[in-house]
């Protein structure tokens, strides 16, 4: 098991390799001078060309690509924004901590509500509260997110006056956000459990275990739920993955400076560096959230984790032979 | 049946609540009245800066708790020290500049020569583009400096732009002032928070004397005038919020307010007891470049002066800017300072006549119409006089497509082709001389090809360009004499000025400089 985690993880290096090219290669191809955007209109030509070559943007690409492979993985430097002049290594800790709470936050509350709404309408099929369920999820996966934030905003902030409008300075102000994003994002969790939930009930061994007699609440949890995980590991694996930059929209809404705006603002200026930087930090996220869901694939299904420790004993076994 | 019917019921209850709700949340709540205190004035912005270090921050907020050691005086084009008088070698080329003895920042450093100097050394080693013009500098004494430029300054004046600082402060600061500037100006920074808030409050210990502060106010106005105890300034960068933190009254100026939502805060609008609309004419002008190189129909002057004539000035300030902003016969607005009123009335500028134009076109042998490209940003305003021009320029035949593009895409595609368009829609910046907004569009040397930005090679603007705008060769008879000459050439086409439009606080009055373009918003008072 060891094995395959290890294994896993140069795997996930790998990714995030790649995803490094990729992105540098993509931002050095994309339309647009970072110089002259930086300099403003009224840079003369030889200004531009100059901060060109002071930024390091007149040499070949595979040195340049060499060079920034080497700082970013070897040597651990992240770079400094050429917008605004700072490591971008402090500015994402500083933001961090507002997305990641935000988004952690929608996580927990969207499953607490999500997993068992959707158990209950699995349960309950057919009858008005699964049709309720179905339908509130209908609705609030359609409204998009921006609308329903403004009209929050109107209500509480503007109408009420319960709560701020914009910005972080306290725990009120991230209500608005959070109760934004949590009316989406329990939406699907509900509808992938009852559809996992389903799908089990209908299975012999759930009408074994009636027979046996256990109780309802036991044959739930103990045998439908663990069958029914795997589909709602999944979506949480990617939610996971998206809790760096899946914020974006309601940091731009509620004027709250996390990784998400930061992102943005350095595409529009062609601040590479922040660009190159945050997209490898996510594309690291989501291949380590990856990871962690493959892993828990195996400690909720023995027979997953029976295949990943057959397989290694199997790379094994064909070793031994070749040598023998 | 019965189901069915009460899922009915709660689709209609549902729909109802969310209906109720939408129109709960439409009705709007009245901010506070104002009540003349001066504690604090909140400003809403689109956008600040992530860190507060003096040679990555440049802007009308920087300027309240950074100073430069000397500005420009617009209307006189001479420089004016802010920290100490500075005198001129009989060539222009050498600046000497005398520091005043008794400069301390917020912490209680005392500035000298050698502070400024390490500050100047800075600059250059951070690469800032603010000492593009200078040589060299050194200094001369405890207070004394001098500054080398490589050219003569033009009419326009030559600032000392660095910001200065106390070299002990910077070195003792964690971050390099990032987050916590220490300077020696009218507002210190109390809290920060990179792309949120800035907080400036007023340094209680500034150091300027009465008379130093009435010199320099008598020159430039109310620059150094600190009446508000707090300025802060919050990133709200989504507009619909920006008009909901007036709403509510968390901010008491705007600047970045959409169209949509201005009539909100207009003459009779709901918000218009709390707020007032000041449109302010800024530094930027609408105009047109005209491609000149020969794969263009334009490189025919009959068609340039065709089109010219074929747009109305006046319909696009009606149609685009409802009438709220003013027209201007050159490329540079008709506010900057050396801008000839009589021009606006003059034969020669192509006042609208679509007669005139067709027989020019027809004279070029397109009486049957051609197709041209303009291009343009992106941005709404740009896109809505592109709109305009293409139903004034289709009265005489012209087919204009449209092709607005964001704005680093936008020099890319203009660059990489000399076909990829014909008329090219712009903003031309300044603020102060119309020889500087010149410089922008007829300069032949300041672009990545020979020619003027519409690629016209001509020597004799270029000699005349070159000479209006050194501090010698600039006259009024020089103005006048190149503004005909461009008009001759029809090589661009002024349209209007740009403005803003700026929500303020009822009560509040707003202070400028005496050119009405630089704000001091530690300046404004209570009527």
């Amino acid at each position: 098991m060891y094995r395959y985690v290890l294994k896993r993880l140069l795997m996930s290096l790998v990714v995030i390799l790649v995803a490094a090219v990729l992105i540098f290669t993509i931002m050095n191809v994309v339309p647009g001078d970072p110089a002259a955007a930086l300099l403003g209109d009224d840079a003369t030509y030889e200004e531009i060309l100059a901060k060109r070559q002071a930024m390091g943007l007149d040499g070949p690409f595979m040195v340049r690509l060499g060079q920034y492979l080497y700082k970013f993985f070897i040597k651990w430097d992240f770079g400094t924004s050429w917008f605004y002049g700072t490591p971008i290594i402090n500015e994402v800790a500083v933001r961090l901590p507002r997305t990641v709470f935000i988004s952690l936050i929608n996580l927990f509350i969207s499953l607490a509500v999500g997993i068992p709404v959707g158990i209950m309408a699995a349960l309950k099929r057919g009858k008005w509260q699964d049709r309720g369920v179905l339908s509130l999820a209908m609705l609030f996966q359609a409204i998009p997110s921006f609308w329903l934030s403004m009209e929050l905003i109107l209500l509480f902030a503007v109408r009420l006056k319960w709560l701020p409008a914009s910005g972080i300075g306290s725990w009120r102000h991230y209500i608005l956000p959070i109760i934004s994003g949590l009316l989406g994002g329990w939406c699907g969790n509900a509808r992938t459990t009852r559809q996992s939930m389903l799908q089990v009930m209908r299975d012999d061994y759930i009408t074994t275990a009636r027979a046996k007699g256990l109780p309802e609440g036991r044959v739930i949890i103990h045998h439908m739920l663990p069958n029914a995980l795997m589909p709602i590991i999944t979506m949480v694996g990617g939610a996971i993955g998206g809790i760096v930059g899946g914020a974006l929209v309601l940091e731009r809404t509620f004027s709250i400076p996390g990784v998400g705006t930061y992102l943005l603002s350095a595409v529009n200026n062609r601040d590479y560096p922040v660009v190159e930087t945050v997209t490898i930090l996510l594309a690291a996220v989501n291949a380590l959230s990856m990871l962690l869901v493959d892993l828990t694939y195996g400690f909720v299904d023995p027979r997953i984790k029976a295949q990943y420790v057959s397989s290694t004993n199997k790379g094994r076994r064909a070793v031994k032979s070749a040598k023998s | 049946m019965r189901a069915k019917t009460i899922g009915n019921k709660l689709w209609a209850m549902l729909l109802t609540a969310v209906m109720v709700i939408s129109m709960m949340t439409a009705a709007t709540a009245s901010a506070e009245e104002s009540d003349g205190d001066y504690s604090s004035f909140t400003i809403g912005v689109s956008s600040l800066f992530s860190s507060l270090e003096p040679n990555s921050t440049t802007s009308d907020y920087s300027d309240l708790f950074y100073m430069p050691l000397a500005t420009v005086d617009y209307e006189t084009g001479d420089t004016v020290g802010l920290m100490g008088d500075v005198t001129w070698s009989d060539d222009r080329l050498t600046m000497y500049f005398e520091m005043w003895d008794n400069i301390y920042d917020a912490d209680g450093n005392h500035i000298t020569a050698s502070d400024a100097l390490f500050c100047w050394d800075r600059a250059k080693e951070e690469g800032s583009n603010l000492i593009s013009s200078f040589e060299s500098w050194e200094q001369t004494g405890e207070y004394t400096l001098e500054f080398h430029l490589k050219t003569v300054p033009t009419m326009s004046g030559q600032k000392l732009p660095v910001y200065i600082y106390s070299q002990a402060a910077y070195e003792a600061s964690s971050d390099g002032f990032v987050t916590m500037p220490v300077s020696c100006a009218i507002y210190k920074v109390k809290e920060f928070t990179s792309d949120y808030k800035l907080v400036l409050e007023r340094n209680e210990d500034f150091w300027a004397t009465d008379e130093q502060i009435e010199q320099i106010e008598s020159v430039l106005g109310d620059i150094w005038t600190a009446n508000w105890d707090e300025i802060e300034l919050y990133v709200i960068s989504e507009s619909t919020q920006m008009t909901i933190a007036l709403e509510t009254g968390d901010i008491d100026y705007s600047a970045n307010v959409s169209g949509d939502d201005l009539e909100l805060f207009e003459e009779g609008g709901e918000m218009s007891d709390e707020y007032y609309v000041w449109n302010k004419v800024n530094g930027l002008t609408y105009v047109i470049d005209y491609n000149t190189d020969e794969v263009s129909p334009l490189s025919d002057i009959r068609v340039r002066q065709a089109l010219s004539y074929a747009i109305s000035n006046e319909y696009i300030v009606q149609m685009v800017f409802k009438g709220e902003t003013l027209e201007t016969h050159e490329v540079g607005g008709s506010f900057l300072i050396d801008y000839n009123e009589d021009w606006n009335t003059e034969d020669n500028y192509y006042q609208y006549d679509l007669e005139k134009a067709k027989e020019l076109l027809e004279e070029a042998g397109y009486g049957d119409g051609l197709s041209l490209t303009l291009i343009s940003m992106n941005t709404n305003a740009l896109t809505d006089t592109g709109v305009v021009l293409q139903s004034l320029l289709r009265e005489i035949g012209v087919d204009l497509q449209l092709m607005p593009l964001e704005g680093n895409v936008l020099t890319e595609y203009r660059e990489s082709s000399r076909s990829n368009w014909d008329l090219f829609l712009k903003v031309n910046g300044s603020d102060d001389y119309i020889v500087n907004a010149w410089s922008k569009v007829y300069s032949q040397t300041s672009n990545s090809w020979e020619g003027t930005s519409g690629y016209y090679i001509d020597e004799t603007l270029d000699e005349m360009l070159t000479s209006v705008s050194s501090y010698d060769g600039y006259s009024e008879e020089a103005v006048e004499e190149f503004h005909e000459y461009a008009i001759e050439l029809c090589l661009s086409y002024g349209l209007c000025n740009a403005y803003d439009n700026i929500v303020v606080e009822r009560g509040v009055q707003t202070v400028t400089d005496p050119t009405g373009q630089k704000i001091y918003w530690n300046a404004f008072y209570w009527e």
